[in-house]
């Protein structure tokens, strides 16, 4: 298993297609559900619970997972006590309880691997001038903030040198923005940030203030979701078009990942397309039967990752909705399955007795 | 600040709220308001209103010949009794036509009332309050007209307290936060609240009984009916299955149940709500960890889950969710049922159960079931001034000794 885990780092992220692909995670997934099944009592009663057992030859479209919501409720760990490295948390909208990831050395380090071998495609494999489009305080002992606290600290090691764009009330800090990209002129840099930030407080604000900078050469990766911008009804391609024409970015590139499968994200692609690499996969369940669904058909997405040791997270069933687009043909090049979020489930149509609002 | 001077919208009712706050008490089932409310009836059944089966229910709790059978669980006393002053009430925004069925109780008690319904309007409220402005602007109703105040505003800690400040009672629908929130609005020494915070329901079954039952597709109508109305997620919806009987007969009767209620729901084309779906297999997840063996079995057309697990599982309100989620436990018989001693068990629908069984249940020493309600498989939501435990209409009356 540790020689397999470490010669995939000598492939190329997005050059498997499907048959080598489909072999490769194959044997991963029933290795690793094998792994956890084995040395996490809770996983093996959930998997009898929910699957009635596990038969671990099985292929990838019945392959059991768990859904994200466990991460919630139950601290699951495959490892001693004494290899834990360190915990993860994450709080998505504050009143929720945070998931909470147990990680080793080993499942760590491969994260950190993975998203290395997968941003550098988007970067070219060099650490680049860094603006984080976001307050310090994100990095802060502040609950609500430890979702983007993680991914900012995750990202960082991508950049040099990280500047914050925005004050503690997260407005933009003009005289840092303007210094950072007059310092940088002629080189590439390095901006990320979250979704709606970079919405609000850099495309809003900059516009009502009338201030012009030129980031043409800015690398712009954000996510985090598209769910606040949904109620601004700004679509994907509109906020493409106001980047490019405000700033002059061109270069943008959305991003799907989660912490409970840290390292392994979803790369947008320069035909707008989120690809799968060869560290994950997206399969797509009916929001109902749970049954797999083909290409262009909406559901949950289930996520696949080779990357989780330490802890039962190689195949989850997240909350939000997508829909796979092809594989292996995207316009772009990439081989593997490229796919399109289309956002979390709300709660909001439920009836019932609670919530006088 | 008063009431007056913050912001909300006027949807029914007295034209000012100064004209309201004029207004004293009635006596209980004062002869006008049963008369208004027997027009409104009439006008609430009329055709165009069987589109929406919830004001069919409230047109027909609102008949006189209903609210003289209620009226007459009063008649008893022969002291005097009459309402206590200003009730206000906040109502819940989802389940569209509570804010009516509060306000009727409290007029009936003899209260004027200030009501504030949920800004998520609904076809079925907007409907219902067009038909109320209808019956109020009556002449022959009109002294009943400044009795009756319905706002819509946002939820506000200052226009909290001013509605604090004049109530003579509170009544707070909408859950645990809910009640918290506004308590936080102190009131006048001599005001209370009548608080409907978080509750959960079961169902109890007799598996020979049902077996013997010729109309199991009666059943599962009025099963869905108590259930599905609101995603399962109201009070009064049913959270697990209690199956009396041995082995044998529940297995066969469980499977029977379940294939009714499948169908039923398949002939409203209802399906379970996907936001549940994550949530489900969480609840399952967590069972099978706590060591209570869950059996799950689902239905791929409607989403359905339902959980055969341990009488553990009923001990912890957590283990349930809504959408289309089942416990179900079995028991040899009744007297091995556990106590369930929980503020939080509001109601137990039941079939094929004699009334005598039912009560021993409640009056065991201890308390078998500490439910509010045990009322027939398609009850649940059927409304009743005694709810949740409280008789509305005593609660918000008092008694005048006249010697």
């Amino acid at each position: 298993m540790t020689d397999k885990m470490d010669s995939i780092f000598d492939i190329a992220p997005y050059s498997m297609a499907r048959a080598e692909k489909v072999a490769f995670l194959q044997s991963s997934m029933s290795e690793l559900t094998q792994f956890h099944y084995d040395r996490c009592s809770e996983y093996k009663a959930m998997i009898d619970a929910l699957f009635g057992g596990c038969d671990f030859s099985t292929n990838l479209d019945e392959l059991p997972y768990l859904p994200v919501g466990v991460f919630k409720h139950h601290r699951l760990k495959s490892i001693p006590d004494d290899e834990v490295f360190k915990y993860m948390r994450s709080s998505g909208t504050s009143g929720q309880r945070p998931s909470e990831i147990v990680l080793d050395k080993k499942t760590a380090n491969l994260q950190t691997k993975g998203l290395t071998k997968t941003l550098n495609g988007v970067l070219g494999g060099q650490r680049l001038p860094m603006l984080v489009v976001d307050s310090e305080d994100a990095l802060g002992a502040n609950a609500n903030f430890s979702a983007r606290g993680a991914a900012i600290r995750g990202f960082s090691m991508f950049g040099r040198r990280p500047v914050f764009a925005l004050d503690h009330d997260l407005k933009p800090d003009l005289l840092r923005i303007k210094s950072f990209f007059d310092q940088h002129k002629d080189k590439a840099v390095f901006v990320f940030g979250f979704t709606f930030l970079i919405w609000t407080s850099l495309c809003e604000t900059l516009a009502e203030l009338d201030i012009q900078i030129d980031m043409s050469n800015a690398i712009l990766l954000h996510g985090g979701g598209w769910k606040k911008l949904v109620n601004k009804a700004v679509s994907p391609a509109a906020f493409k078009e106001r980047l490019k024409q405000q700033f002059n970015i061109s270069r943008i590139h959305d991003y799907y990942g989660m912490v409970e499968q840290t390292g392994s994200i979803y790369v947008e692609c320069d035909a707008g397309h989120l690809h799968c690499s060869v560290f994950n996969d997206v399969l797509i369940k009916d929001v109902i039967s749970l049954e797999n669904k083909n290409f262009g058909e909406e559901g949950l997405i289930q996520t696949l990752s080779i990357f989780p040791y330490s802890y039962p997270g190689h195949s989850i069933l997240t909350e939000d909705l997508g829909m796979l687009l092809g594989e292996d043909d995207c316009p772009c090049g990439r081989k593997g399955k490229y796919f399109r979020v289309l956002g979390r489930l709300a709660e909001a149509e439920i009836r019932g007795c609670s919530d006088t609002l | 600040m008063t009431f007056q001077a913050l912001n909300h919208s006027r949807i029914a009712g007295a034209e000012s709220f100064d004209d309201l706050l004029k207004e004293g008490p009635r006596r209980i089932f004062d002869p006008m308001v049963v008369e208004m409310l027997s027009a409104f009836s009439k006008i609430l059944m009329k055709d165009e209103a069987h589109a929406y089966p919830d004001v069919v229910s409230l047109g027909f709790f609102c008949r006189r010949a209903n609210l003289s059978i209620v009226a007459r669980r009063y008649t008893l006393n022969d002291a005097i009794r009459i309402g206590r002053g200003h009730s206000v009430h906040y109502t819940p925004s989802n389940v569209p036509l509570n804010f009516c069925y509060s306000m009727i109780a409290a007029l009936l008690a003899g209260n004027s009332c200030v009501v504030r319904l949920s800004n998520k309007a609904s076809v079925v409220t907007e409907f219902v309050v067009e038909k109320l402005n209808a019956i109020l602007s009556r002449s022959e109703f009109e002294a009943l007209r400044n009795r009756i105040f319905l706002f819509r505003s946002q939820a506000d800690d200052k226009l909290n307290q001013a509605l604090g400040d004049i109530a003579d009672i509170r009544i707070i629908w909408g859950g645990d936060q809910t009640v918290r929130d506004i308590r936080k609005a102190s009131l006048k020494p001599h005001a209370y609240d009548i608080t409907f915070p978080d509750r959960y329901s079961i169902c109890l079954i007799a598996a020979k009984e049902y077996l013997e039952e010729n109309d199991k597709r009666g059943i599962a109508t009025a099963f869905y009916n108590d259930t599905f109305v609101f995603d399962q997620n109201a009070c009064s919806s049913p959270k697990a299955i209690l199956w009396i009987g041995d082995q044998v007969s529940v297995s066969r009767a469980q499977e029977l149940f379940w294939n009714q209620l499948d169908q039923q729901m398949r002939r409203k084309g209802y399906k379970c709500p996907a936001s549940k779906t994550n949530e489900k297999l969480t609840k399952i997840a967590g069972l099978a960890v706590s060591g209570l063996e869950p059996r799950v079995s689902r239905s791929n057309m409607t989403g359905n889950v339902i959980v055969n697990t341990m009488p553990e599982a009923l001990e912890n309100a957590d283990n349930f969710t809504g959408g289309g989620y089942f416990l179900q436990v079995q028991f040899e018989h009744l007297a091995a049922l556990p106590v369930i001693n929980d503020h939080r068990l509001q109601t137990v629908t039941h079939f094929g159960f004699a009334q005598t069984e039912l009560e021993a249940l409640v009056l065991s020493v201890p308390t078998k079931l500490s439910a509010e309600r045990l009322v027939k498989i398609g009850n649940a939501t059927a409304f009743d001034v005694i709810w949740d435990g409280y008789d509305l209409i005593g609660q918000m009356s008092k008694f005048v000794l006249v010697q």
